[in-house]
């Protein structure tokens, strides 16, 4: 059933009239947290059916001076009363504990979990729907706001004791999100009211760009596993020359093929190995084009891609654009420090007449 | 136990409550309600183990629809009564539908059709039981609704899709959810009394079960009281405020006088209705005034008496012994020349009002006094013809008593000492009934020895008319209130003494002197009958003037106590 937030009640009325005020008063919208109240009431379909029937009897009441159909609504406006009490009981005393998984990228689903646990000495809480809690304030990144979750529900947490479960989340977009908490409702006991708490549970998330499979990158050159052969001998694998064995030289470098021909020992020498590395730079230009958002936000994946395939590839991997400039490392650290730098990149405007453009310069 | 089987048991639990609730209305036959709730179990024991109808949508409809015309063919061609036919429309459309629950939607429906047989009960009955099926309803609705929704919200937002687990609803679950069904009920009590009742609209709900009571039409024939004094039923309870035990002497529930006797049947011959005034409290205020009233409001023995008569065909007023006033949720009310009040026609609802009375003083104190008879009360002399020997009868009695008191005291001494209580007297050789109770058969009950007293003191000059009404009946210290039951039916006769005015005079033997003393009531009965007084008394016809002492109470002890606490303090401070 879809729950709407229909109809206020005393509540919502409440937060209602702290939103007034701070609209009145032009209050900056990150303070408006400090005036959203701890717990908002809304009436469910069946609520405001319930209500319904409630005001029509009590108009039949006044109506026939009838007390016991007085006797009815008083017991309807008990059940109301009953029902603020329970639902109260089922969310006070619970904490919900958050985990997210350290990196997160742009539509592909997060496997958080969810710790709830009841605090209260005896009373159990029936029917708990867990769910992220819309961000409070304006994310950092305008673009960086749209996140789908998967609530979470517990049909009953009993005393004293806690729960986990696996929540998932799928951001939309790359960014800096600022999740401030999360929502723990309840439609218990009798499901006239859809009452909500928040919990406050801040946690900064970076959501890195999507990643494009990439086998073979023909621009990059000559791809191969290991490193660049430097032609002067060194201490690498591949064989550079063949030498006249000397008592100093390590028994393991012996050619035997050679020392066979020759008959006598021969030693190996091998190459200098120097290591391969690629440059992305990526031209973060702010241009008047057409559909450039979407444009620029294809080139951020791209750039991604790029430098997850020159790490997987073993490429030590730098990056550079008009707004940073990370040198060349190798391992998936480097590759997070990228993807980070993409996650948050912006484009800029520039004065030097640079193209929207990516290059990859390998040595 | 399974889940899906508590939640079954549950639902058909509300549906039984409902059920019960419409059984009250008085309008279904025990039969109908009989079948249903077979209907009831039968169905309960194939939806238990797993077996269900399927009706299609379209064939549910046609079926509503079916059930809705019979139900209008019903009103217009036979019953046509809307409560009977709403109420039997709610209870097969119930029934149908226990054949037909596969959804969510098909639950909450049930729930609403038995809420809506719950409301037809409150429209229809001020049965005490009503109480009870509330208490029942909101014990399984709290149960009902808590597990739907758990059963609901499991279904949405679950992403297991697997049925629930069984150890959800323990039985504590079951015990806390009864004992906050107790907590609602004290609560919908408490805003009962709160929610704001407006002085406008009052429509008393008509009950089916009125008793018939002989004795306070126009005319009494002789011997009409006799069966009703055996009749137990309940026909009024009386709160004395102010009064405990004991109650005060000569404390008579009058009813209706007569003025003529014709020999077998006492009339109203010279009946003037009048109809009485409101004071500025909306007190009806009675225009008669007796002589001897004064002297009872010297000694400040108003009397003060909250009365719920049930309903008994009648359009009488009962107030003890004098009535001075009554207060009700009345249009107008009429008082006649002889005393009695009167509503314009017989309510066939129980209804409740005030009534003011002042209390005969003692006849020792009364009888000091001598004058002459009113021109007016000459009326009240006659006698039909036939009872010479009666006349006869009276002069000796009373021969040589000088003073009208005297000779009263004569006659009622004469027939208490010679004759025989009984419900079942004989019948003698006489001309008429009077002459067989006084000079034949010697034995009768109230109607026989107060007739007889009204005739001997006509014989010798007295005034006097029979009236009819109620002795005290039993007193429930429970609720500290008066039961009076049909066989409390009783007539007395008043005599007209010169500056006194109209005496009651009561020739009968008491009960207990004639060996006629009723068992007690059992103490449970009055336990369940203070219950059912305080349940009318409280709840069925609580009314804005009750709001307003209650408001008025609960300001005076605020303020009281306020007072207590501020000198308490001041006393503190000063020490």
């Amino acid at each position: 059933m879809n729950i709407r937030l229909t109809l206020a009640a005393p509540l919502p009325w409440l937060t209602s009239v702290a939103k007034l005020i701070s609209k009145n008063k032009k209050i900056k919208k990150s303070k408006i947290s400090l005036f959203i109240l701890p717990r908002t009431l809304s009436f469910t379909r069946e609520g405001i059916r319930f209500i319904a029937i409630l005001f029509v009897i009590g108009i039949a009441a006044i109506n026939t001076g009838n007390n016991l159909l007085y006797l009815v609504v008083a017991m309807m406006l008990s059940l109301i009363i009953i029902s603020g009490i329970l639902s109260e009981s089922t969310l006070r005393g619970i904490d919900i504990y958050r985990t997210l998984p350290k990196h997160i990228f742009t539509g592909r689903s997060a496997i958080a979990k969810l710790t709830a646990s009841n605090q209260k000495r005896f009373l159990p809480s029936f029917s708990l729907i867990i769910e992220e809690a819309p961000s409070f304030s304006r994310p950092i990144k305008s673009y960086a706001k749209e996140f789908d979750a998967v609530s979470g529900y517990i049909l009953k947490l009993p005393a004293q004791a806690s729960l986990t479960q696996i929540q998932s989340y799928v951001f939309q977009k790359r960014g800096f999100y600022k999740l401030r908490g999360l929502t723990v409702k309840t439609r218990f006991p009798f499901g006239f009211f859809l009452k909500e708490r928040r919990i406050e549970a801040p946690i900064d998330v970076v959501v890195y760009p999507r990643l494009k499979p990439m086998k073979r990158v023909h621009s990059a050159g000559d791809i191969s596993h290991g490193l660049n052969p430097a032609l002067l001998k060194g201490q690498g694998t591949h064989l550079y020359n063949i030498r006249d064995y000397t008592p100093a030289d390590d028994s393991r470098i012996i050619h035997w093929k050679s020392s066979a021909k020759a008959a006598k020992l021969m030693a190996k020498e091998f190459e200098q190995e120097k290591k391969k590395t690629a440059k992305i730079v990526f031209y973060n230009a702010l241009l008047p084009l057409p559909n450039f958002d979407d444009t620029f936000e294809g080139m951020v994946e791209k750039a991604a891609s790029l430098a997850e395939y020159y790490i997987r590839s073993g490429f030590e991997v730098g990056f550079k654009s008009l707004t940073a400039d990370l040198p060349c490392k190798s391992g998936r650290e480097q590759l997070y420090r990228i993807l980070k730098e993409l996650a948050l990149i912006e484009p800029v405007a520039s004065n030097k007449n640079v193209p929207l453009a990516i290059k990859v310069i390998v040595p | 136990m399974k889940f899906s089987t508590y939640f079954i048991l549950i639902s058909y639990l509300v549906a039984g409550t409902g059920l019960i609730a419409v059984s009250l209305t008085n309008t279904l036959s025990p039969v109908f309600i009989g079948g249903m709730a077979c209907l009831v179990t039968v169905n309960l024991f194939i939806t238990i183990k797993g077996k269900t109808f399927y009706i299609p949508k379209t064939l549910w409809n046609i079926l509503a629809v079916i059930i809705m015309a019979a139900s209008l063919m019903d009103y217009f061609l036979v019953s046509r009564s809307l409560i009977e036919v709403s109420t039997r429309f709610l209870t097969i459309l119930m029934i149908a539908k226990l054949f037909d629950l596969k959804t969510n939607r098909d639950y909450a429906l049930l729930y609403i059709l038995s809420f809506f047989q719950l409301l037809a009960a409150s429209a229809s009955t001020v049965n005490l039981s009503f109480l009870f099926v509330l208490i029942l309803y909101i014990l399984t609705g709290i149960w009902a609704l808590a597990i739907f929704t758990l059963k609901r919200d499991w279904e949405e937002k679950s992403v297991l899709h697997k049925e629930i687990p069984n150890n959800i609803l323990s039985p504590l679950f079951f015990l806390a959810t009864a004992g906050l069904a107790v907590f609602s009920f004290i609560i919908a009590l408490s805003l009962f009394f709160v929610i704001p009742r407006m002085a406008v609209g009052f429509l008393p709900q008509e009950t089916a079960d009125t008793i018939k009571v002989s004795g306070f039409s126009e005319k009494v024939d002789f011997g009409e009281l006799g069966p009703i004094k055996l009749d137990p039923r309940i026909v009024m309870r009386v709160e004395l405020l102010g009064y405990k035990t004991p109650l005060p002497a000569n404390l008579y529930f009058r009813g209706v006088a007569f003025d003529t006797y014709h020999g077998t049947q006492w009339l109203q011959t010279i009946k003037e209705l009048s109809v009485m005034q409101r004071d500025r409290d909306g007190i009806y205020i009675s225009p008669i005034r007796y002589d001897w009233e004064q002297i009872a409001f010297d000694e400040r023995q108003l009397l003060k008496q909250v009365i719920l008569l049930e309903p008994i065909e009648t359009n009488v007023l009962f107030a003890a012994s004098l009535g001075t006033g009554i207060a009700g949720s009345f249009r107008n009310v009429a008082a006649d020349n002889m005393g009695s009040f009167y509503l314009p026609a017989p309510l066939y609802s129980r209804i409740e009002y005030t009534a003011y009375s002042v209390v005969q003083p003692p006849i020792k104190e009364l009888q000091q006094r001598q004058g002459r008879i009113k021109n007016t009360a000459l009326q009240y002399l006659r006698i039909p013809g036939g009872h010479e020997r009666v006349v006869l009868l009276a002069q000796d009695i009373t021969a040589g008593k000088k003073t009208m008191f005297e000779k009263a005291a004569a006659v009622e001494g004469y027939l208490k000492k010679n004759y025989r209580y009984t419900l079942n007297p004989r019948r003698g050789d006489g001309k008429n009934p009077i002459e067989d109770f006084l000079l034949y058969t010697k034995e009768g009950y109230c109607e026989q020895y107060a007739t007889a007293f009204a005739v001997l003191l006509r014989a010798v000059g007295i005034p006097t008319r029979l009236v009819t009404g109620f002795l005290p009946g039993e007193w429930n210290s429970f609720g500290n209130y008066l039961i009076i039951r049909q066989k409390d039916a009783h007539a007395w006769v008043e005599a007209f003494m010169p500056d006194s005015g109209w005496i009651t005079f009561d020739p009968t033997p008491s009960a207990e002197a004639a060996g006629a003393m009723p068992p007690s009531t059992p103490f449970i009965s009055l336990y369940i009958d203070s219950l059912r007084w305080r349940w009318n008394r409280y709840i069925v016809n609580y009314s804005f003037s009750d709001q307003l002492t209650l408001a008025r109470s609960v300001e005076d002890k605020t303020r009281s106590l306020l007072t207590n606490l501020r000198w308490q303090l001041m006393k503190k401070n000063f020490y």
